[in-house]
């Protein structure tokens, strides 16, 4: 086959233009498909460092929240705890100040009942009715040896004060009211201006019938006195002891009706978790909901042994600070032995129907948590801790009734550090968390609309890049564009081929007809001034020559 | 005017360049110099058609 100048100028001009452009237009083709999934990769991890972070801030938030609502919880509460021991530490010192009044009274029935009627304090004694109830049940002038010599006691049944003429030797314990007071011999030790205030002196209730708050209205109450002494003076010479019976429902007040996670509300009842009470200076309990709880005499007049028994040395007992850090490290991590002894304890109390609670020996109920507040107590501190109760994990702030000599009272017997005892304010852990629980759930919620929002903006990013770099749209536009390429390229280069090859071709088939001896035959028409052109002239020249040289001219 | 001179005498070698050989060497001479078209044409035409021919090309002036 003959290879024309057209055609290799084709097939030179193809090779140089279309192959290159093919090879471009599969790699552009190529390259939008893997550029889309490129870009769909990339879409899909940016959202997913997008979603981390937006989890991350919203978990670094719920940490923050809890963190601060918990702190913002346990300062509240440690502050409210604090407040109701300061109220209880004032009240102890206004009382202190009737007795040391009381004792320069006129000693006659009218004047300690006139005293005696304007001591009255509001009380909450149904979820109704708040009334005046009279701060003392009794006033008692003792003389010297003890005897009673004038008393004035109140009658409820009909509502007021009364002489009582039921007057005994205090002396001799057995004639007192519960049995086993001590107070005459411990007033005897009392100088001039000095105040004894005894421990809390009242009747047990049993577990069965003791009152537990709203959760048992109609038990029976502790009702429990403070008793108060002084010595009384006629000018410098001491004539005997005056001594008022305090009501401890006055005590009772300030925590019974407190729910440490709410506001105040009557008879709180303890079996929420979120209850106050208070433990004396010498760590038995002195003020709960559940009264069953509150140390009492039994009817032969000995005191109830408490749940896990008691120890000895007792906390009352004087202790030096050295044996107080003993007594810390034994009460706090008691022996095996010990423990097994406080369970058995506790049983058998508990089938005797009497558990007065003893806060320093209760490691086998509630771990070291709650031995460790008595303690700080025994310091005079102010603070918190966690233990468990009865199955809930409380969080409990505590605070020291500042009242007693180390506080600059007049109170003889209660001369450590400890006070009077201290307020327990204990909330349920999951709604001592309450605050910081609901922030962190209305963060979590948002932070999983947030995360949502994301993923779903993920998907969709990731799923129309894959659309459009898969759409055979977009492949085909790139495949006719390189088509369309090729075939301008093609016509182009066979145009510019064939204007190349045409006249060369014609003065080709013209110089045939020549040397075939056609001499007249016309040239082709010289177009430009190229090659061809000046072929065409020299073709011309030797035509004329030849002409000339055959005679033809 | 000199230019007017010398237009002609490309003229008149592309006519006789016409006459003597064809359109193709008339043409050729456009790509000449006026100094230079009346030698080569008169060169062309002595070695091919022979100098009586060519004289021709010095009557142009």
């Amino acid at each position: 086959m003959k290879t024309t100048i057209l055609k290799k100028l084709l097939v030179m001009m193809l090779t140089i233009t279309i192959i290159p452009l093919a090879v471009l237009g599969f790699f552009a083709l190529e390259d939008s498909k893997s550029l889309g999934l490129s870009a769909a990769e990339d879409a899909r991890m940016l959202g997913e460092l997008n979603l981390q972070a937006a989890t991350d801030i919203g978990n670094i938030s719920i940490a923050d929240s809890m963190e601060a609502l918990d702190d913002k919880s346990i300062k509240a509460i440690e502050l409210r705890a604090y407040e109701t021991a300061q109220r209880i530490a004032e009240f102890l010192r206004e009382r202190e100040n009737d007795v040391l009044y009381a004792a320069s009274l006129e000693r006659d029935a009218e004047s300690y009942t006139r005293f005696l009627e304007t001591k009255s304090k509001e009380v909450w004694e149904t979820p109704d009715k708040k009334t005046d109830r009279p701060i003392y049940s009794g006033m008692t002038f003792i003389n010297l040896d003890g005897i009673e010599a004038l008393k004035v006691v109140y009658d409820s049944s009909v509502r007021r004060f009364i002489s009582s003429q039921d007057l005994v030797d205090v002396s001799i314990p057995s004639n007192t009211e519960y049995k086993t007071e001590t107070c005459f011999s411990e007033a005897q030790k009392l100088s001039n201006g000095e105040v004894y205030l005894s421990d809390l002196l009242g009747w047990s209730v049993s577990v069965n019938e003791a009152f537990k708050g709203q959760d048992k209205p109609d038990g029976e109450r502790y009702e429990g006195i403070y008793r108060w002494l002084t010595p009384v003076y006629d000018g410098d010479k001491k004539v005997g002891y005056l001594m008022l019976a305090m009501d401890q429902e006055h005590i009772n007040q300030f925590v019974d009706n407190i729910d440490p996670m709410g506001s105040y509300k009557w008879a709180n009842p303890a079996s929420t978790g979120n209850y106050a009470y208070i433990i004396a200076h010498d760590s038995w309990v002195s003020q709960h909901p559940n009264d069953f709880y509150i140390r009492g005499f039994l009817s032969d007049g000995t005191l109830a042994e408490g749940y896990g028994g008691a120890p000895s040395p007792d906390l009352a007992d004087k202790v030096t600070e050295e044996e107080l850090l003993e007594l810390e490290d034994r009460f706090l991590n008691p022996t095996q032995e010990e423990l097994e002894r406080q369970k058995a304890h506790s049983l058998e109390q508990k089938q005797k129907g009497f558990i007065p609670l003893y806060g320093a020996w209760l490691t086998f109920s509630t771990g070291p948590g709650f031995p460790y507040l008595v303690f700080m107590n025994l310091k005079g501190e102010h603070g918190s801790n966690i233990y468990v109760w009865e199955g809930k994990t409380k969080f409990v702030a505590m605070s020291t009734i500042m009242y007693g000599r180390e506080y600059g009272d007049n109170v003889v017997n209660l001369d450590s550090r400890a006070g009077f005892g201290f307020v327990g304010m204990g909330a349920n852990m999951p709604d001592f968390h309450g605050a910081a629980t609901k922030i962190a759930e209305k963060i979590e919620v948002k932070t999983n609309v947030q995360a949502s929002v994301i993923k779903e903006s993920i998907e969709k990013t990731e799923e129309r890049i894959r659309t459009r770099t898969e759409d055979l749209g977009t492949q085909n536009t790139i495949f006719l564009i390189t088509l369309a390429t090729i075939f301008v390229v093609a016509v182009t280069s066979f145009l510019f081929a064939k204007s190349i090859s045409d006249p060369i071709t014609k003065l080709k088939d013209a110089a045939d007809k020549v040397t075939s001896g056609d001499f007249d035959t016309p040239l082709p028409e010289v177009k430009g001034n190229d090659e061809v052109a000046e072929l065409t002239a020299s073709l011309e020249m030797l035509i004329a020559a030849f002409k000339m040289k055959s005679g033809k001219t | 005017m000199a230019g007017d001179f010398m237009s002609r005498k490309k003229e008149k070698c592309k006519e006789l360049m016409l006459r003597f050989f064809g359109p193709a060497n008339s043409k050729l001479v456009d790509l000449m110099s006026e100094e230079d078209c009346v030698r080569k044409c008169r060169q062309k035409v002595a070695v091919l058609l022979g100098e009586d021919k060519a004289k021709l090309f010095d009557s142009i002036k």
